[in-house]
């Protein structure tokens, strides 16, 4: 986890766009209705085949379960992502739980340039985009609104150097 | 004799196989849940510690408030649903 430097300050603190969060939910949602079909398919071949109806009512079990948890699991993860920008430099928070921890750190002592791309119908439509430094040495995807950040990162840069 | 409770779950090994498999897999999504809460604290509290030394602990959002009650009440409302839907099935279809 990274540590406050001397004399530096919070600039800004920015979570991704909520983009991130449809297609989790898009994947949960079908899984979570063929889970509901199993439980169904189990129910009727209750009477019929017991021993059927109980593997289906497993599969079914296990499924939604594994949905449940790893939807929740992402949600909790995207929830504690974060952009934070102080005057010295830019690092970009990224947890998965019990899986993994990462920071990308951008420092403007080694990064002069930022670069701020909307590439797409949905990246114009819903405002976000990729911030990239030292032309794509380091680039941070989903970031809302990446012209604002770009200009204040630069005004960072400029007021630092 | 009519029971509330259906009792042939303990009339062939099938089903009892089928109980205890249910019932661990209950246990050990509770327990996900309670392990995946408590790394989730620990590291919004590494994030929550790293803005404070920056002075800008205002900004800290309280990730989680929401999400954290909302995932511990499904896993519970899940896990005392399906094992009603176990133990009742027979009885509804």
């Amino acid at each position: 986890m990274a540590t406050a430097a001397n004399n530096e300050r919070l600039v800004l603190v920015t979570d991704e766009h909520w983009i991130k969060y449809v297609r989790p939910i898009a994947v949960a949602v079908l899984l979570i209705a063929i889970s509901i079909a199993l439980f169904v398919a189990a129910g009727v071949t209750a009477y019929s085949a017991p021993v059927v109806a109980e593997v289906l009512f497993i599969a079914a079990l296990i499924l939604l379960l594994f949905t449940h948890h790893w939807l929740f699991m992402v949600l909790l993860s995207e929830d504690l992502d974060r952009i934070v920008i102080t005057n010295h430099r830019l690092i970009r928070f990224h947890y998965y739980l019990i899986f993994s921890e990462d920071s990308l750190e951008v420092s403007f002592d080694k990064m002069k340039t930022v670069d701020a791309r909307k590439q797409g119908i949905l990246q114009n439509l819903f405002h976000y985009g990729t911030l990239y430094f030292e032309t794509k040495l380091a680039s941070i995807p989903l970031v809302p609104h990446p012209n604002t950040v770009s200009r204040i990162i630069q005004e960072t840069m400029h007021t630092k150097s | 004799m009519a029971t509330w409770f259906p009792t042939d779950f303990f009339s062939s090994p099938g089903m009892l196989t089928a109980l205890v498999i249910v019932t661990v897999v209950e246990i050990l999504s509770v327990g996900l849940m309670i392990l995946n809460a408590h790394v989730f604290r620990e590291q919004a509290g590494k994030y929550k510690r790293f803005l404070a030394e920056l002075g800008g602990e205002e900004e800290w959002g309280k990730p989680g408030s929401v999400l954290l009650p909302l995932y511990s009440v499904v896993t519970v409302v899940v896990t005392l649903i399906t094992l009603i839907v176990f133990f009742f099935q027979s009885y509804w279809f």
